[in-house]
């Protein structure tokens, strides 16, 4: 074929759609808006599984915690080290200082910041906070009139804030409150002997599970030990917990996508006489398909990527709160988070072949059947 | 280059309507290039269907189509769309596309062929120009009398200069001014070569400039008069 017969049927095709100006804007929008549901919903999953599977995978093998019939409790810290490191396998101990307080707006999680997490904060651009400051994340309510933030625990203590961590950590570090070791321990009502939990690490990964009862067993209080499979377990308990929710709101959006389908499948059937029409005329069975991908791709790819453009918005673009809780029934309002963009191609792709590919079947198969029939069939058949 | 000769041997075609089952027999016939030939006969005897058959537009149940000597009744279905593409038709019910102009009528049976655009929309209006219809050109076709409708079915079908012009009551609607200009742009076709077949129950062409020879319908078979 050549340029000059191309341009006339892309010419005729746009032509032709245009005869149906409303019918091709209200299918492109029902597509748009299907795909805008359909992504959103698997892009925030998938995103939210992504980024916080990176997080625990940064994090210490294990995690040791005292637990006591009332709750946690404060682990005893020489005594603690020495029974970690006394089990074969474990390659590094590090005492962590954290826990819950009050604010004004709620609760907060305070860390005190000890010399390993002190140097991931000046990787990140930021001092440690001196004695009576804080760094806070991004979800921290602080006081616009003097910056500074009170905190209230075992002590109330109020504190000056010395910088804001950015939104893009805001998955591990939205309601975070960093503070000098010894205002930590303060608030916290630890004392210099004390540390909340233990960080523990291990050569590899399978030696985490397998740590497990030595790690148990080194203790003379009875601990907690979780690794990062539990935690990874945890995040996908909740993902498939809540994937269900945003899942049941999906057969809606493939119920409009199907009735779409099957709409197209009609109307295209419907047009036998035109296709007859134009096959008396001398176009090819091929011509009449390239007219119908042209007007099929015309509608469906504008409208994808649509879809796909709000969609990724929606998901990616930090200060968008609102999808995780209508998809993934977030009880609280969710933190501004940045998501990583790891394996969304992925689920783009799968979006527009669950919407494309069933389009342009319903599209292509009727017009090819109508096309390889007797024209005298369709003609008169459609008179 | 134009059809030197077209003939169907020993075709047989039944088909259903109204009242029954009908046939078609036509044992043998010709059509030279250059040659207007006229179809006459009652209604049902088959006049429609033998210009759908020389059109491509149905298979013979049996029997054959040659053109130059090529069988082209036993083509496959892209070698048919070729067919057809050297074919211009005037349907009996005029079959334009509701929703377009005329003038977009007249260009479908050239979208798909080789040619700018531009040469394309200027090939359009002289076709519309040949048989008085330019002032339709941007009317849409629903809103066009009978007579007004045929004319620009006569466009299209002549638009593509084709080898084969198929007329299936062309002057149906027309009056006899009308009539004359059918078969001025008939006779064009003509002088290029072309072979036009004309069925018609129109008293006015019987015997009219340019017709060469008449075949009568009737009784399922065909023959010279």
């Amino acid at each position: 074929m050549n340029s000059g017969a191309w341009w006339s049927l892309m010419l005729w095709a746009a032509h032709d759609l245009g005869r149906r100006p409303g019918s091709a804007l209200l299918t492109g929008g029902v597509i748009a808006l299907v795909v805008t549901f359909l992504a959103t919903t698997l892009l925030l999953i998938e995103a939210w599984t992504a980024t916080t599977t990176s997080l625990i995978e940064a994090g210490p093998s294990l995690v040791v915690r005292r637990v006591t019939p009332t709750g946690w409790a404060p682990m005893p810290l020489d005594a603690s080290l020495e029974s970690a490191r006394s089990v074969t396998g474990v390659t590094a101990v590090e005492p962590r200082i954290w826990g819950l307080a009050s604010s004004v707006d709620g609760p907060l999680t305070v860390v005190g910041v000890t010399p390993p997490l002190m140097t991931e904060l000046e990787v990140l651009g930021y001092s440690a906070p001196g004695k009576g400051e804080a760094l806070v994340g991004s979800g921290v309510p602080i006081s616009s009139l003097d910056m500074s933030i009170t905190l209230v625990g075992v002590a109330d203590v109020t504190l000056q804030v010395s910088g804001v961590l950015p939104s893009d950590v805001a998955l591990a570090a939205h309601d975070l409150v960093f503070l000098n070791e010894i205002d930590a321990r303060l608030v916290l009502g630890l004392s210099a002997h004390e540390a909340s939990d233990l960080a523990v690490s291990v050569y590899h990964e399978a030696e985490g599970t397998a740590v497990r009862p030595d790690l148990n067993a080194a203790f003379r209080f009875p601990v907690n030990i979780t690794d990062r499979r539990d935690a990874i377990g945890a995040v996908v308990g909740t993902l498939t917990r809540d994937g269900g929710l945003a899942t049941m709101l999906l057969v809606p959006a493939l119920l409009a996508m199907a009735l779409l389908v099957a709409n197209a499948w009609r109307d295209v059937g419907g047009s036998r006489r035109d296709i007859g029409l134009f096959k008396t005329f001398g176009w090819s069975t091929g011509d009449l398909v390239r007219v119908q991908l042209i007007q099929s791709l015309a509608v469906a790819v504008p409208a994808t990527m649509t879809g796909l453009a709000i969609a990724w918005m929606l998901v990616f673009r930090p200060g968008v709160t609102w999808p995780g809780a209508l998809l993934l029934g977030w009880r609280t309002p969710p933190p501004p988070l940045t998501l990583t963009t790891d394996g969304a191609a992925l689920v783009v792709a799968t979006v527009v072949g669950l919407v494309i590919g069933p389009w342009l079947l319903a599209t292509l198969v009727p017009a090819i059947r109508s096309a390889l029939a007797d024209p005298d069939d369709l003609v008169r058949g459609g008179r | 280059m134009a059809f030197a000769r077209i003939e169907l041997k020993n075709i047989r075609h039944t088909w259903r309507d109204g009242s029954g089952e009908s046939g078609l027999s036509v044992p043998a016939m010709a059509f030279e290039s250059g040659r207007h030939v006229l179809l006459t006969g009652p209604t049902g005897s088959g006049k429609t269907t033998l210009l759908h058959l020389l059109g491509g537009l149905v298979r013979p149940q049996s029997g054959e189509i040659l053109a130059d000597g090529v069988a082209v009744s036993r083509w496959t279905a892209a070698h048919r769309d070729r067919w057809r593409q050297r074919v211009g038709i005037l349907f009996q019910h005029m079959e334009l596309i509701d929703g377009l102009n005329a003038d977009q009528n007249v260009m479908a049976p050239l979208v798909p062929r080789p040619g700018s655009v531009r040469d394309k929309i200027v090939a359009v209006a002289e076709a519309l120009a040949k048989v008085g219809a330019e002032t339709l050109a941007h009317r849409q076709v629903r809103a066009l009398s009978g007579g007004e409708r045929q004319l620009v079915a006569l466009a299209r079908a002549i638009v593509g200069h084709p080898d084969l012009l198929l007329l299936d009551e062309p002057t149906s609607h027309q009056d006899d001014d009308h009539v004359r200009l059918i078969l001025d742009r008939v006779n064009e076709a003509n002088d290029r070569g072309a072979i036009v077949i004309t069925a018609s129950h129109d008293p006015r062409l019987t015997g009219a400039v340019g017709i060469d020879a008449t075949h009568v319908l009737g009784g399922g078979r065909v023959g010279e008069p």
